[in-house]
């Protein structure tokens, strides 16, 4: 054969300008596809939302259409677990994605990567759906809310260990409450499968032996960050904690489900750990007072004793002269040796009012003032122990550890205890 | 915060409101007011030195693959940095 022979029986390469050299379905939509996706971009595309349907694997499928056209959408379930909420038929939403061809089929679609409501439209959705099932299980109820511990030594924590929150959380719990033990419960707190990780970390810390109460806290973020404090899973475990839970999302305008169920919602990270941890400056304010209290009553004790010592020592001269002057008469010259008898005894009685005296002052609240307390009186030694005793213009005295000072009021400020 | 230096600090309060009141009753002798007062005293030394050196610890919480427990120090906290007694 010649060469001329060869070319003549050889198939043409398929290029569709004749029925000899037509191409196949499977090249039209291939090229048909590439020529989509190398011209046109990712976009959004504006719809109303019809045929939403789910499939097991979780996978939308949808039609987005307006009043001229509409086209097929597929949404896969590795973007789609985002959502919020599947909207509901008829509702208007922005998809982002891809406009491509779905090759088997021949089928012109969007394969979805994003899908927004208008405005918040999903998020509200669902939280409302959720938020409605909860109150209809009296979830939402104040009468559920169980009180904080007033004085906790063990406190367990549940957010991310690398968050800003945790960081807040116990820079605060150290400075006002030192000695309460932390435990921290580490979980994921955003994205696909936080709301699960949430759930065992509460279970763990409201289990753990000896747990007052549990703080559960992120920081601020996008609603979609904050999402899993909303869903379900993390709601239900929250309201099933074993210890009252303090829980802290977001910024002070971000209000979650978690929060709302929580025993005590706080605005920020911090603000949850001041309502847990007692302040030990209030705390030793309150020792302070304690000090002055019992002070004040030793003081009027001995105020009291020293009285009726007094009225002793004023008394007794004068009923021991009259005994004398009894005895005296009865005695009639011969109890010489009486008076001398009597005198010794009153020495005595006075010898041991001074050692009395001396233990009084030795534990009274003025050796307390070698602590650096000062006590006021006013010129009369009345002591002043309330900002109603000192008038603007008034002289009083502060007595010190080391003597005492003459002092004018200026001004005085109430402050409620 | 170890089990030895445990301290019911509102326990302390409430006893010192106690002796507050007691210290307040007119017909109170001057030896029964100086034996309250002491332990009021006593008291208030006990509760401020507890709350001058009572120290927690910050753990982080494991739960191990087989359900159990473990704690160990936080990495990145100076939680154990004045902690007498952790390990």
């Amino acid at each position: 054969m010649t060469d001329g022979q060869m070319a003549l029986f050889e198939p043409r390469k398929p290029d569709g300008r004749t029925p000899d050299t037509a191409i196949s379905v499977r090249a039209l939509n291939h090229g048909a596809k590439r020529l989509l996706e190398d011209h046109v971009p990712d976009l959004w595309v504006r719809g109303e939302v019809t045929k939403w349907r789910v499939s097991r694997p979780g996978h939308r499928y949808f039609t987005l259409r307006d009043d001229a056209a509409s086209v097929d959408c597929v949404f896969f379930a590795g973007d789609a677990w985002r959502l919020p909420a599947d909207p509901e038929d008829g509702m208007e939403v922005a998809v982002f994605g891809r406009p491509t061809l779905y090759e088997a089929q021949g089928r012109f679609q969007i394969v979805v990567r994003r899908l927004e409501a208008t405005g918040d439209g999903l998020w509200r959705l669902a939280f409302e759906r959720l938020h409605r099932k909860l109150a209809e299980e009296g979830l939402l109820d104040p009468a559920r809310k169980r009180p904080l511990p007033s004085f906790p030594r063990r406190v367990a924590v549940v957010t991310s260990r690398s968050g800003a929150a945790l960081h807040d959380v116990l820079s605060v719990l150290r400075r006002r409450s030192p000695w309460i033990d932390v435990l921290v419960c580490h979980c994921r707190v955003q994205g696909e499968g936080a709301a699960l990780e949430i759930r065992r970390a509460l279970q763990t810390a409201g289990g753990l032996s000896g747990v007052d109460a549990v703080i559960l806290t992120r920081g601020g973020g996008a609603t979609e960050d904050l999402w899993c404090f909303n869903e379900e899973v993390t709601v239900r475990a929250v309201a099933g904690c074993q210890v009252p839970v303090v829980c802290a999302i977001g910024h002070e305008v971000d209000v979650t489900l978690a929060e709302l169920v929580a025993d005590r919602r706080a605005q920020t990270p911090s603000v949850a750990a001041e309502l847990i941890g007692p302040d030990a400056a209030a705390l030793r304010d309150r020792l302070d007072g304690a000090s002055l209290v019992l002070a004040r009553g030793l003081r009027r004790s001995v105020a009291r004793g020293r009285e009726r010592l007094e009225r002793y020592a004023r008394d007794l001269p004068r009923s021991m002269r009259a005994a004398l002057g009894r005895a005296r008469g009865r005695l009639d010259g011969h109890g010489r040796d009486l008076p001398r008898g009597v005198r010794a005894a009153l020495h005595r009685g006075r010898g041991r009012l001074r050692a009395v005296a001396g233990r009084l002052d030795a534990l009274s609240p003025l050796a307390t003032l070698a602590r650096g307390y000062g006590v006021a009186t006013d010129p009369e030694g009345r002591l002043l122990a309330s900002v109603d005793r000192f008038e603007p213009g008034s002289r009083f005295h502060l007595r010190l550890r080391d003597g005492s000072v003459e002092a004018t009021t200026d001004r005085t400020r109430k402050e409620t205890p | 915060m170890s089990d030895g230096d445990a301290l019911d600090f509102e326990e302390t309060l409430a006893e010192l409101e106690e002796i507050a009141r007691a210290l307040d009753r007119d017909d109170l002798g001057l030896d029964e007011a100086i034996a309250l007062f002491e332990r009021g005293i006593a008291r208030l030394r006990e509760a401020n030195e507890w709350l001058e050196t009572a120290s927690g610890r910050v753990e982080e919480i494991i739960a191990t693959s087989s359900g159990r427990i473990e704690t160990r120090p936080l990495e990145g906290t100076n939680g154990d940095e004045t902690d007498g007694d952790s390990g």
